[in-house]
């Protein structure tokens, strides 16, 4: 079995106590920062990022990977205690988490929430494991053009799956994408959008432009919230009582798994979609669906468990294509061409330790997190309670310091002020900073790709329709963007939306 | 609170502006061919692409649109400008007399600031900077900048 063979190399290298040490970190501070309101997983990440630099690239994504998952769990502790939804994925979770919190089942809640999160995880895990070879094998047949349509299919995929207006992020994207060209050409060495300034000569800082657009742009965001209140945290009880409800929710968190890792794997389904899926498939299936919203535990069950496997499974298209399906994914493509990998199908066989450290990291790390949460609860319900008003400030200190430090240049703090001025006004005119960042990202890589699909099919651009797999990808991309199923997909989020409001 | 434009077509007119500036620019840095995409290709074509929809916004936004709501400036000035405070101050003067400014000068822009808290909160985060970032991480975070002897 080839496969045990892997996951041997993977628990090799994920058991080393170095490792194990950075796993545990990686949780452990995701969580702690998760936790804290207004804070989910993309900031949270962006500010540790340049934690991770120090480190061998195994263990920084490890590291990384744990602040990822940490901080998606800390996010739903916070919207079942306290309905503050730290992202758009726990919305879900705060329909009925936060009634089952009212009612003095906060325990029953969050250990419902742990456990469902667990069981996703770890199934997500061998789903990534199953199919992520394989995937990657059948990318390595990919051409340049194949390569340039996939990206824009990945963008276009996030784009209609998000919220907000189609073209307003496309034109984000496009911003993006423009961003990610600054700097040096690399085939012809012409300086572009530089102005002379030799800091620029290297592109502009992911870690400037990600923290700007995500963790300075939300505290300012915060603060412009008449809203911005000091929160009073519901008592924990019954923590017990939920272990014992377990098999009562098991279908609810199986359908919400298996929902979940189908749509964490296209690019730009993710986490959010698949909790609002999982929600409305639960409410259908129900017998009493009129007492969804009121603190239901298939309610909470089914969506945690879909955010949790969809969250996981959006591993899959960063790992074997290099396609970040998500922001959170964005930043993990740039940490891994920081640490000098090249991301795409080539890291399964070129970076085995990596890749299946990794997936191995990603179930005891899920182990870790029930462990760490069900009895350090008291804690994070402390945390929450730390008031916003000490809390920015400090975010900010720590956010400066983290670019600062990254490259050891003040420039990158100039940046971040003007990202984070910048994200912010995009966030007042409604425009998502999401795609941005995606474009960001797969700026440089899409233009190189079209060169050289370009210089082989001899400046042919139908090349890009004229093979099969190609073209499909586009037609996809279109479709998405036209097709009626979208506007089905948006009535039935405004629905439940509507319904629970 | 004063509404003077609808946001929509605010953002399309930024997204048009930005686009012709792309564009501008990325006019010399030579086209290429198709068969041989120069510097400027992809960057102009970008550009294109972005007028083209800050335009789409622009046309869409008046059938429907919603005002611009000017927000409360003061806390943004105040947080940007703690930033920008450490942006110039950090390395000629160092955290110790720095990172306390820059605490202060953010936690102003909240409603709920107080004198106590937030001059603990500076002196607390001034420390554990020096303490996790320099000593146990070995930043190269200087506590006495360059203009004081440093």
């Amino acid at each position: 079995m080839e496969l045990l063979s892997h996951l041997a190399l993977g628990f090799e290298t994920a058991l080393t106590p170095l490792n194990l040490f950075y796993c545990f970190a990686g949780v452990l501070i995701g969580t702690l920062i998760g936790v804290l309101p207004g804070l989910g997983p993309a900031p949270t990440v962006a500010m540790l990022l340049p934690l991770s630099f120090g480190l061998p690239p195994v263990s920084a994504f490890i590291m990384l990977s744990g602040i990822f998952y940490g901080a998606q769990y800390g996010g739903s502790t916070t919207a079942i205690l306290i309905n503050t939804p730290g992202e758009s994925s726990s919305v879900v979770t705060a329909l009925d988490g936060y009634q089952m919190a009212r009612k003095g089942r906060a325990g029953e809640a969050l250990a419902m929430a742990a456990m469902g999160s667990f069981v996703a995880g770890t199934i997500a895990t061998f789903i990534i494991a199953l199919l992520a070879p394989p995937l990657a094998r059948a990318a390595l047949l990919f051409g340049p053009a194949e390569y340039f349509s996939l990206m824009i299919l990945g963008i276009i995929a996030a784009i209609a799956l998000a919220h907000g207006s189609i073209v307003k992020a496309i034109a984000m994207a496009i911003l993006g994408l423009l961003f990610g060209l600054v700097g040096t050409d690399v085939t012809s060495g012409v300086q572009r959008y530089t102005f002379g300034m030799l800091d620029l000569y290297d592109g502009i800082t992911i870690v400037a432009l990600a923290m700007g657009l995500f963790s300075i742009a939300e505290v300012l965001r915060n603060l412009d919230d008449p809203s911005e209140q000091e929160v009073a945290a519901a008592q924990i009880t019954g923590l017990l009582a939920g272990l014992a409800r377990f098999r009562e929710a098991l279908g609810s968190i199986l359908r919400g798994t298996a929902i979940g890792s189908v749509l964490g794997i296209l690019p730009g389904g993710g986490a959010t979609l698949s909790s609002f899926a999982s929600y409305a498939i639960e409410k259908k299936i129900s017998r009493e669906p009129e007492k969804f919203g009121s603190g239901v535990l298939q309610g909470l069950a089914g969506p945690e468990s879909a955010n949790n496997a969809g969250a996981q499974t959006s591993f899959i298209p960063m790992l074997t294509l290099g396609l970040p399906s998500n922001p959170v994914m964005a930043l993990m493509i740039g940490a891994l061409m920081i640490h000098g990998i090249q991301p795409g199908p080539n890291v399964i066989s070129e970076q085995p330790a990596l890749f299946w450290g990794l997936i191995v990291s990603m179930w005891i790390g899920n182990a870790m997190l029930v462990v760490l949460n069900l009895p350090l609860v008291g804690l994070w319900v402390r945390l929450l309670t730390f008031p916003y008003h000490l809390l920015f400030p400090t975010i900010i200190v720590i956010t400066c310091i983290g670019v600062f430090s990254f490259s050891n240049s003040m420039f990158d703090v100039w940046m971040l002020i003007i990202f984070g001025a910048a994200g912010y006004c995009f966030v007042k005119l409604r425009c998502e900073p999401a795609p941005m960042l995606l474009g960001f990202i797969l700026g440089p890589m899409m233009e190189e790709h079209l060169r050289r699909a370009l210089l082989l099919s001899r400046g042919n651009a139908m090349v890009l329709i004229e093979r099969p797999i190609s073209a499909a990808m586009l037609l996809l991309a279109a479709l998405l963007l036209i097709a009626p199923a979208l506007s089905i997909v948006r009535r039935r989020r405004e629905e439940i939306f509507a319904e629970e409001s | 609170m004063h509404a003077f434009m609808g946001i929509d077509r605010l953002a399309g007119l930024i997204f048009i502006l930005l686009g012709v500036i792309f564009l501008w620019l990325g006019l010399d840095f030579g086209f290429g061919s198709m068969l041989r995409m120069g510097p400027g290709f992809f960057p102009v074509i970008l550009s294109g692409l972005l007028i083209v929809a800050g335009l789409v916004i622009s046309v869409k936004s008046f059938a429907a649109d919603e005002p611009v709501t000017i927000p409360r400036h003061g806390p943004m000035a105040r947080v940007l400008g703690a930033m920008i405070v450490f942006a110039a101050f950090m390395q000629p003067l160092g955290s110790y007399l720095t990172l306390p400014v820059v605490v202060l000068l953010a936690a102003s822009a909240s409603r709920a600031f107080r004198w106590r808290p937030a001059l603990l909160l500076a002196a607390g985060l001034t420390l554990c900077s020096d303490l996790i970032f320099r000593l146990a991480l070995g930043l190269p975070l200087h506590p006495i900048g360059t203009w004081i002897g440093g």
